[in-house]
């Protein structure tokens, strides 16, 4: 590795994968460098939805923010990388719209894998017993199997739906290859993002979003709820409430269409009891198809719900370098997306034209000047700011 | 008879020449109720086998015929007209009967 190639200032420290010299680590995260790595993870994920997805096997991803998680993680230890993971979560929620319940799953088997997982694979590697591949390739690994249990003991309950278990071994391999190797692409760029220097001067933090507790908390009861009931007829009434409740109903669950796909394979064809349907659908079958497809329904539309609803002032007086920078960084995700397209679209053109090194460059790149951008412009804000109450000050003074 | 038993895995139902359902024999007992021309018969089954606990018929046969275990066993009710035969396949489609090796070697009369 070559860090000082591109001059960009000051010499960057070394990532924590070639000189191994460090047991220890690099040093603690500050709130600044968890803002940029979030902000480049949350943009890498975004690029990501450029890539067409398996049919049937949706969940299967690269998982191109684990080009920043998992270098993170091997800087800073496996807590700072499970933060940086569950921030990544939380955005998706906000500005992805993503439903509670993928939120909980994905944030269920990544509790696993960086808890589980994380320590002995930090450990091993900065001995110079595992590379960046191993890391890689073991940490995809556990979160893809936690999350197969995750799903199946959630939504779709039924021991069939370990069929998926060799694919997603499989895939393990081909995604944890994926990301060691943008990793190997992108080391000057990691290089610079774990240097006190490179995060640059920030932005002081946003003031989150206020929302009254009542009704997340009513909701959560709810979605609680819904998972201690197994009667279908109970679950249609809130079902339809949330159908009345919900403006983008129809587009929402006709995006988790896998789901209600297995659910039927494995629920509604392949349940023994009285026969309904000629020989092919039972009672019984069919009486549990209705029950999880409902209960799914609600899941998915409740957590969209209350993603909108979470009373972010509960996380405003944190001294957490990870929540601080979470909350460093809020004000830049509202033009998440369109750079964040394009930035994939240039990774791709780069790929495709041969070039390997830096292929991620324009993402670091543009998240970099965007927060020393608004560094400056708060700096500006400040200033008139700061004359005004020296001249109340003096005021009151005189 | 038959030279090598095989474990049933589950079994079908039939009133009449009609099939009626497909339990499986895994998991804990349950008991099933057969809605049956003469009147409700009740079947219990799980943990491997399957057995008539009462039925509308006069002489009990097929509640005297026991818990059944093995695979191409049956329990005959002919004055409800029901039949219980244990198969080897899970998913009481036959379609562990078209895998080579499984089922019976050789039946004799």
């Amino acid at each position: 590795m070559a860090p000082g190639k591109r001059n960009r200032g000051p010499e960057p420290m070394p990532l924590p994968t070639e000189p191994r010299d460090n047991p220890a680590g690099q040093g603690k995260v500050t709130p600044e460098a968890f803002a940029l790595a979030l902000l480049i993870a949350s943009s890498l994920q975004i690029m990501e939805n450029l890539l067409p997805r398996i049919p049937l096997f949706p969940w299967m991803r690269i998982g191109f923010s684990y080009v920043i998680i998992l270098p993170f993680m091997l800087q800073y230890g496996p807590r700072a990388a499970f933060a940086l993971f569950l921030a990544r979560n939380f955005i998706s929620i906000l500005y992805g719209g993503q439903p509670l319940t993928t939120f909980l799953i994905g944030t269920g088997s990544g509790a696993v894998a960086f808890l589980g997982l994380g320590q002995p694979v930090t450990w091993a590697y900065r001995r110079g017993w595992m590379g960046v591949l191993g890391a890689s390739v073991l940490l995809a690994t556990g979160f893809n199997v936690a999350q197969l249990a995750a799903v199946n003991f959630t939504l779709i309950r039924h021991s069939g739906f370990y069929f998926q278990t060799g694919p997603i071994l499989a895939w393990s391999l081909v995604s944890g290859a994926a990301v060691a190797l943008l990793i190997r692409f992108s080391e000057t760029e990691l290089a610079e993002l774990f240097s006190p220097a490179g995060t640059g001067a920030m932005p002081p933090a946003a003031a989150p979003a206020h929302s009254r507790p009542g009704p997340f908390l009513a909701g959560l009861a709810v979605l609680a709820g819904l998972f201690l009931v197994s009667d279908f007829r109970m679950q249609l009434p809130v079902l339809a409430i949330l159908l009345i409740l919900m403006k983008d109903r129809g587009r929402i669950l006709l995006h988790a269409w896998p789901f209600f796909f297995y659910l039927a394979w494995l629920h509604l064809f392949h349940t023994s009891g009285a026969y309904l349907l000629g020989e092919w659908v039972t009672r019984e079958g069919a009486y549990r198809f209705a029950l999880y497809a409902a209960r799914l329904a609600n899941l998915i539309l409740l957590g969209r719900w209350l993603s909108g609803r979470f009373p972010w002032q509960w996380a405003g007086r944190s001294r957490s370098p990870y929540l601080r920078g979470f909350l460093l960084s809020l004000p830049l995700f509202a033009d998440l997306f369109k750079p964040s397209l394009e930035f994939g679209r240039e990774m791709i053109r780069r790929l495709l034209a041969g070039q390997r090194k830096g292929v991620l460059a324009p993402a670091f790149d543009s998240w970099r000047e965007k927060m020393q951008g608004a560094a400056k412009a708060a700096e500006n804000r400040a200033e008139p700011d700061a004359e005004a109450a020296d001249a109340e000050t003096a005021d009151v003074k005189s | 008879m038959a030279f090598r038993m095989e474990e049933g895995a589950s079994v079908q139902v039939f009133i009449g020449n009609k099939k009626y359902g497909w339990y499986k024999l895994d998991g804990a007992r349950h008991q099933v109720t057969v809605p049956t021309l003469i009147g409700p018969l009740v079947l219990e089954i799980g943990e491997g086998g399957a057995k008539v606990v009462s039925s509308p018929c006069r002489n009990k046969v097929c509640v005297r015929t026991g818990t059944i275990r093995h695979a191409h066993s049956e329990i005959i009710c002919m004055p409800a007209r029901v039949l219980v035969m244990m198969e080897a396949d899970k998913d009481g489609d036959g379609a562990g009967k078209k895998e080579p090796g499984a089922g019976t070697d050789a039946v004799t009369y």
